[in-house]
């Protein structure tokens, strides 16, 4: 845990000084690591980008930390719980997901930044702001809400098109009720339902692209092809960080 | 926020532990029910789904700042949408202890910025009526060290370096919380209640001016 700098006073109390932390999206970050993230829809195969760098910079001796949008300890089992019982609320689901992710910067983003790895997130918190805005949250409440988010060195973006997204799915499991917006009620059928949630997410993150700087890679091309155009991107920050 | 467009009234109670807020409001309750009007208390942490993790979480001392600020938003906003709105919505008159103003006075003590944390509350319904149970700091103290239940690691605010032990970091942080309270009372427009005298005092007064709410 990040624990203030603090004076001591004589009477034996302390006074606090804390980092205002409210600004951190705005301006690059301090640590001697690298970030990386990776957006996009289910199935535009990020993860599988995602994986294969992480392969390859281990061999060239960098080390990684992979981290993954809703995985802490701490909420992860709650948010799947109030998923099953579809009882969570807009701004619950989205205050829980930021939840996750306060405590995964806390104890594996930042410190893994400290000692200098290179922190690929698949996922950060760019998906919560195309997610929680086709949910009808405010846009500017949910940017507000993750602006203590460390600035990523770079964030890429597969795009796909929305039906590919759904193909891609479909090769191995059903989308979830959430994964498929029903909570928004676009329509009676799973699959439609789908197409018009991850659509309007799609046009999100298009959105996104200028205000953040993404880095956008056609995500439908050969997976080697596109693994060569990650790689090419991520060689340039790696050589600013480490030299 | 917005202000309370259903036919209950949210009616809201503020002040440092130790006030006699818990304890007014039950009266109260009994009151309105006695008069026919359907009541309920509220209090935070009380949301199913968020409040145990809440407590696991405070035990292994593992919460970040912003993370303690965030979680306790989500078991909010999650008893909001699922108790209090439906609540106003059928009329009744919710009490509630200790709203939005005690959060946003501790995550701004935590080191959060103010704006962040104003507009993190923002989805919160504007009460119609806000008491400020105003204590001196030695009298809330005292009740304070008197409960049973020591306040933990992160209620003395030594989470954040408030103090060496809970003791000297209890007083310190209740010092700035009722700085906070001060500074919102006029702001927000709270309506102050003398919390220092015997509690008859303060439940004539809250059932004068929520008769004048009730009838007007």
């Amino acid at each position: 845990m990040l624990l203030p700098k603090r004076k001591r006073q004589k009477n034996g109390s302390a006074e606090v000084i804390l980092p205002d932390q409210s600004r951190n999206m705005e301006v690059p970050h301090p640590y001697k690591g690298v970030l990386v993230a990776v957006e996009g829809t289910d199935g535009s195969g990020k993860s599988t980008q995602l994986h294969l760098a992480k392969k390859w910079l281990e061999s060239e001796g960098y080390g990684t930390v992979l981290t993954i949008w809703n995985s802490s300890a701490l909420v992860s089992k709650i948010i799947k719980k109030g998923k099953k019982k579809g009882i969570l609320d807009n701004t619950t689901f989205s205050l829980l997901h930021a939840t996750d992710f306060a405590d995964r910067l806390n104890n594996v983003i930042i410190p893994a930044l400290k000692e200098g790895r290179v922190v690929l997130a698949d996922r950060y918190i760019f998906t919560a702001l195309a997610r929680d805005v086709a949910r009808a949250c405010e846009r500017k409440w949910v940017r507000n809400l993750y602006s203590f988010a460390v600035k990523p060195d770079r964030t890429f973006y597969f795009k796909v098109p929305v039906e590919m997204s759904l193909d891609r799915i479909l090769v191995t499991r059903t989308p979830n009720y959430y994964e498929a917006g029903m909570d928004m009620n676009l329509s009676s059928n799973l699959y439609e339902n789908y197409l018009k949630f991850q659509g309007l997410v799609i046009t999100e993150y298009d959105s996104m692209v200028e205000e953040f700087n993404f880095e956008v890679i056609d995500g439908t091309l050969a997976i080697p092809f596109q693994q060569k155009l990650f790689r090419d991107k991520i060689i340039p920050i790696i050589q600013r960080k480490f030299g | 926020m917005k202000k309370n467009p259903y036919p209950g009234k949210l009616i809201v109670a503020e002040g440092l532990d130790g006030s006699g807020k818990s304890m007014c409001f039950n009266l109260i309750k009994n009151w309105l029910e006695v008069k026919g009007y359907a009541a309920e208390v509220y209090k935070r942490k009380q949301s199913a789904l968020v409040a145990q993790t809440i407590n696991e979480a405070k035990l292994d001392k593992t919460l970040g700042p912003i993370t303690y600020s965030l979680i306790h938003a989500a078991d909010f906003s999650d008893l909001m949408h699922r108790k209090i709105i439906p609540a106003l919505n059928a009329g009744y008159i919710v009490l509630f202890n200790k709203y939005i103003y005690t959060s946003i006075a501790k995550d701004y003590l935590r080191g959060q910025n103010k704006d962040w944390v104003l507009q993190l509350y923002d989805f919160a319904i504007e009460p119609d009526i806000v008491f400020y149970f105003k204590t001196p700091l030695e009298m809330a103290l005292e009740r304070m060290t008197q409960e049973e239940k020591e306040k933990d690691f992160y209620e003395s605010g030594m989470d954040i370096g408030f103090g060496p032990n809970n003791f000297v970091a209890l007083r310190h942080f209740q010092t700035k919380l009722l700085e906070q309270y001060e500074l919102m009372a006029k702001l927000y427009h709270f309506t102050p209640l003398d919390a220092s005298k015997p509690i008859q005092h303060q439940i004539a007064r809250i059932k004068h001016i929520l008769e004048d709410l009730l009838n007007g």
